[in-house]
């Protein structure tokens, strides 16, 4: 991929980056530090993306890497925790957009590239290195936690 | 509200991006071009070096310009590039004089020389004393950033402001436009850029340009066992363009060519004068190599080639264990050792080469298979051996992939020889 590619691509793409990030960090200044951290190393390596159908489920994935960073660091500094699973509870009792950001970083991801980012199964599937059923079998467990009604017709979709 | 709701409510907000968005990719490749210039900075005592001996070299060039008070000047600051010397004495620079200030600092674009694909940027700063590291966007005159090129500098700037300072602007994907404006930031010491950019209209003379002269070869050769198609040379006042073609049955990738020209006298031509040496994507076979400008060459010329690097086409990544240093796979030729150290808690590689060849990438996989950068790259020397530090990004842990640049190395003992028409 040339340099003139990723430059318009990366600037097409800031769109589904920043709600990405936004849903993951939760805060605005940490997601645009995020999207811009994650297009600075998509730049870094665009001339070794092989197959450019794949660019933005690409840059996802340097994306969620720079947010687990983030989130790790974070982690240390404030000691912000994911719920588990079974605590329902605790997830009704939240806003949406908090709740999301506490669920298990397996759910998280596939709930926020399905329904905030806008990707399909297949592009999830791809982005996080899943098969299809496991990202199927998430989706639907993260929606039940979240007590969300969401469907988009695709296979696996509730 | 109920989750339905809840959920098309966060969706209309997730729909009002923040205008600090606009430009990402900009920023990450001004960040990227940072970084190179930081590396180049480093050379400045080897340009020093070729100033002196080329205003030596070229008394009657020097003589030339000496009458001339702004050509003097500007014959010193191209000295040492043999093909801008030619330029200049030829003349295609062009004068601009336009100054700015920002944040107490000024900043006079004195000339510019372009020809299709390149442009020399000459200025000075006056104000605060530098050094200064410089930074350049292009925009059309309408405001639209242009892509497709890449910015380098060989100094940042000078403590007194009367140097006459330079940068290159390297068009990769378009030839370089009749009219520009060029965005200038300066900051010091790893400080902040300046405020505000210095912005500079410039309209390039047609007068003072020249169009590229090609020279059409289309020959074959065998080179270590793989074929390479001589396909073109591209002459412009500024430097040379070779371009080559891989045979798709090849092995390898080609990645370095060691190259030179000499004319029907004798004289010899074997230098890489500007700031870019080679583009291309050598995954897609095709290659270009940047190197002194011919334009000015009147005789009949022959390139002769002396070796190559190579990367095997089917070549693995190294993959190493930072706890242990085990590591499998092949080495790049030349690389005698690879371990792991630590320095200030993090973990460090060490790649001890026989060859002045960085022979891994500066992109490695972490255990996840996602890519990342090296926060920084070091070489040392010590008698014949080269020791690299490759500076794993910070929380790397684990077994890490890394990416051979070449696998061979190749110096012929008879070169290849080409005559040119």
């Amino acid at each position: 991929m040339t340099e003139w590619e990723y430059l318009n691509r990366a600037e097409a793409a800031r769109e589904k980056l920043y709600r990405t990030a936004l849903m993951t960090l939760g805060s605005q200044s940490a997601a645009i530090d995020a999207v811009d951290e994650a297009v600075y190393k998509g730049y870094c390596g665009h001339r070794k993306l092989r197959q450019p159908e794949y660019f933005d489920t690409w840059l996802i994935r340097i994306l969620l890497n720079v947010c687990r960073d983030e989130l790790r660091r974070r982690k240390r500094e404030l000691a912000v925790e994911a719920l588990p699973e079974t605590a329902q509870e605790a997830f009704d009792a939240l806003p949406l957009k908090e709740a999301v950001r506490r669920l298990p970083e397996a759910l998280r991801q596939v709930v926020v590239l399905r329904f905030f980012t806008g990707l399909t199964l297949e592009e999830t599937a791809d982005a996080l290195h899943l098969p299809r059923g496991t990202v199927s079998t998430r989706q639907r467990k993260a929606l039940t936690l979240l007590k969300l009604e969401l469907s988009d017709g695709e296979e696996g979709t509730p | 509200m109920n989750r339905l709701q809840e959920y098309e409510t966060l969706m209309t907000e997730l729909a009002d991006l923040p205008p600090q968005l606009s430009g990402t990719a900009r920023r990450a490749r001004a960040r990227r071009r940072g970084r190179r210039l930081g590396f180049s900075l480093g050379s400045l005592g080897s340009v020093c070096a070729a100033f002196v001996l080329a205003v030596n070299l070229m008394p009657a060039f020097a003589q030339a310009c000496a009458g001339v008070p702004i050509l003097r000047e500007l014959a010193a600051a191209v000295a040492f590039s043999p093909s801008l010397s030619a330029t200049v004495a030829h003349g295609y620079a062009q004068p601009v004089g336009q100054s700015q200030t920002v944040d107490g600092v000024t900043v006079t674009v004195e000339y510019v020389v372009a020809d299709a694909q390149q442009m020399e940027v000459f200025y000075r700063t006056d104000g605060e004393a530098g050094p200064y590291e410089v930074d350049c966007d292009l925009e059309d005159l309408e405001g639209n950033p242009l892509t497709g090129y890449t910015v380098s500098a060989f100094t940042a700037g000078s403590d007194s402001g009367d140097d006459l300072l330079h940068f290159t602007v390297h068009f990769t994907e378009m030839d370089v436009p009749d009219t520009l404006v060029l965005q200038l930031r300066l900051r010091k010491d790893d400080g902040p850029w300046s405020a505000a950019p210095y912005t500079f209209s410039i309209r390039i003379d047609p007068e003072k340009t020249a169009k590229a002269q090609v020279l059409s070869v289309g020959q074959w050769v065998e080179l270590d066992g793989q074929r390479l198609k001589v396909d073109r040379l591209e002459l412009t006042p500024t430097r040379t363009a070779l371009y080559l073609e891989g045979d798709p049955d090849n092995t390898a990738w080609l990645q370095d060519l060691t190259f030179r020209f000499t004319g029907a006298d004798g004289t010899v031509y074997e230098r890489v004068d500007g700031a870019v040496g080679g583009v291309g994507q050598p995954e897609g076979g095709v290659y270009t190599y940047y190197f002194q400008s011919l334009y000015f060459a009147e005789e009949a010329l022959t390139l002769w080639i002396d070796g190559a690097a190579w990367l095997q086409k089917d070549a693995g990544p190294v993959t190493l264990d930072l706890a242990d240093g085990t590591y499998t796979g092949t080495l790049p030729q030349g690389v005698t050792c690879l371990s792991v150290d630590e320095e200030e808690g993090q973990p460090v590689i060490w790649v001890e080469s026989i060859l002045h060849r960085t022979p891994f990438a500066l992109t490695y996989r972490d255990e996840t298979g996602a890519e990342r950068t090296f926060s920084k790259l070091s070489e040392l020397q010590s008698g014949e051996t080269r020791r690299f530090r490759y500076f794993l990004e910070e929380g790397t842990a684990g077994i890490v992939a890394l990416l051979p640049v070449y696998t061979s190395l190749s110096h012929l003992e008879e070169p290849l020889s080409i005559p040119l028409q």
